[in-house]
């Protein structure tokens, strides 16, 4: 057996306050947090150089549908699994979030057992979907 | 894809009460319930006569085995996704249920629309695995590199040396790839592997055999077949010419 590295985990959140303390809660659970960035651009740029396992995006972090496609490029470009958190619960909204094909979706306010059973169950299926043994048996 | 039928779920939690209160709310979502079990066992028989699309499984149940470990049995003997129910979860349960590999967590009490997100963002995810397993096969199975294969066989991808490749045999919808050590059974056609080998080197001889030039031994005095190693290898009529000239210029 392969000893599974740590994952490396992206937030895309636009108040630094919030995202301090998901990174900081993220830490505390033994993730490997390798930024948090407030703008799109940047957020591509980053994924590009330093390539996350998992992205955390607040669906609040832009404009929804400016945060929706973004997402979409992550999911659909880099095939890099999406988390979303929303305090929104616009039904509407959560059609597109879910359309987007997130891996997970956690409601705020939340714990950081939310966000432990989130990120645990997104590796559990990219275990499953040849995502995450692929990365570690050929980079 | 378009959905027929509603999705059936199957509910295997203790406490009654809370069960009812939830198929009422699956219900008024759109989603079947398929039934209600309190035991784990009861369950499994359950599944094996009535398949669920979806489990919803407390932790907590009445009878001998817990929902962790009702739910690593439906893993292995029937791979009905399952999400878990969970009022209390230290770290130590938590880490435990994950080896069921749930697509979910839902924490209990819980609110309408939690259970409906959950349940929606599940039945994509199923749907969109059910869909890559199906391209999966198409392409994932191989992937070419410069000087070498990688071959899915037994969940890993493998590495094959093209230049220990002897041959390739189609089998229907299968396709066999021989090396000197191993041979490889792959679930995709033998013209998705022709296409991944180069062709300098990769000929196609009959309609089920792809060898490797530099691997041929002998041939047949009227070409009718080759040998690698112990291997007899047809060659069909019309390949004939294509394959001595080949021969040649090697």
């Amino acid at each position: 057996m392969l000893r599974q590295p740590t994952p490396k985990i992206l937030i895309l959140e636009s108040q630094m306050i919030i995202a301090a303390d998901v990174s900081l809660q993220l830490s505390k659970l033994g993730y490997d947090v390798i930024g948090i960035n407030t703008h799109s651009g940047e957020a591509l740029k980053t994924i590009e150089n330093n390539r996350p396992d998992i992205v955390l995006i607040n669906i609040e972090w832009q404009v929804e549908t400016e945060a929706l496609r973004t997402a979409r490029i992550i999911l659909e470009t880099f095939r890099i699994p999406v988390i979303f958190l929303s305090a929104n619960t616009d039904k509407e909204l959560f059609k597109s979030i879910i359309e987007a094909r997130p891996y997970a979706f956690i409601a705020k306010p939340f714990e950081k057992k939310d966000l432990q059973r989130g990120v645990e169950t997104t590796l559990k299926r990219m275990a499953a979907e040849g995502l995450w043994a692929n990365h570690i048996k050929l980079v | 894809m378009e959905k027929t039928t509603a999705p059936k779920i199957l509910m295997v939690e203790d406490d009654m009460i809370i069960a009812a209160d939830i198929s009422m709310q699956l219900t008024k979502l759109g989603y079947e319930v398929v039934g209600i079990n309190t035991r784990g066992e009861d369950a499994l028989k359950t599944i094996e006569n009535n398949r669920p699309d979806l489990i919803l499984m407390d932790i907590i149940l009445s009878g001998k085995m817990n929902g962790i470990e009702a739910a690593r049995i439906i893993l292995e003997k029937f791979q009905v996704p399952v999400i878990f129910l969970t009022s209390n979860s230290d770290d130590a349960t938590f880490q435990q249920a994950l080896t069921a590999k749930p697509y979910a967590f839902i924490s209990k009490p819980f609110q309408k629309s939690g259970l409906e997100r959950t349940l929606q963002l599940a039945f994509q995810r199923i749907a969109v695995e059910q869909e890559s397993e199906t391209v999966n096969e198409l392409n994932d199975h191989v992937s070419a590199m410069e000087d070498r294969l990688f071959i899915r066989h037994k969940n890993q991808m493998v590495k094959v040396l093209l230049s220990d490749i002897l041959y390739a045999e189609a089998e229907r919808t299968y396709c066999k790839i021989y090396t000197e050590k191993q041979t490889y059974l792959l679930s995709v056609p033998l013209r998705n592997i022709e296409s991944q080998l180069p062709s300098d080197t990769f000929v196609r001889v009959h309609r089920s055999y792809v060898v490797n030039l530099h691997k041929i031994d002998a041939i047949s005095e009227n070409h009718e077949y080759l040998m690698i190693q112990s291997h007899q290898v047809p060659i069909a009529r019309r390949s004939k010419e294509e394959v001595v000239k080949r021969l040649k210029m090697i």
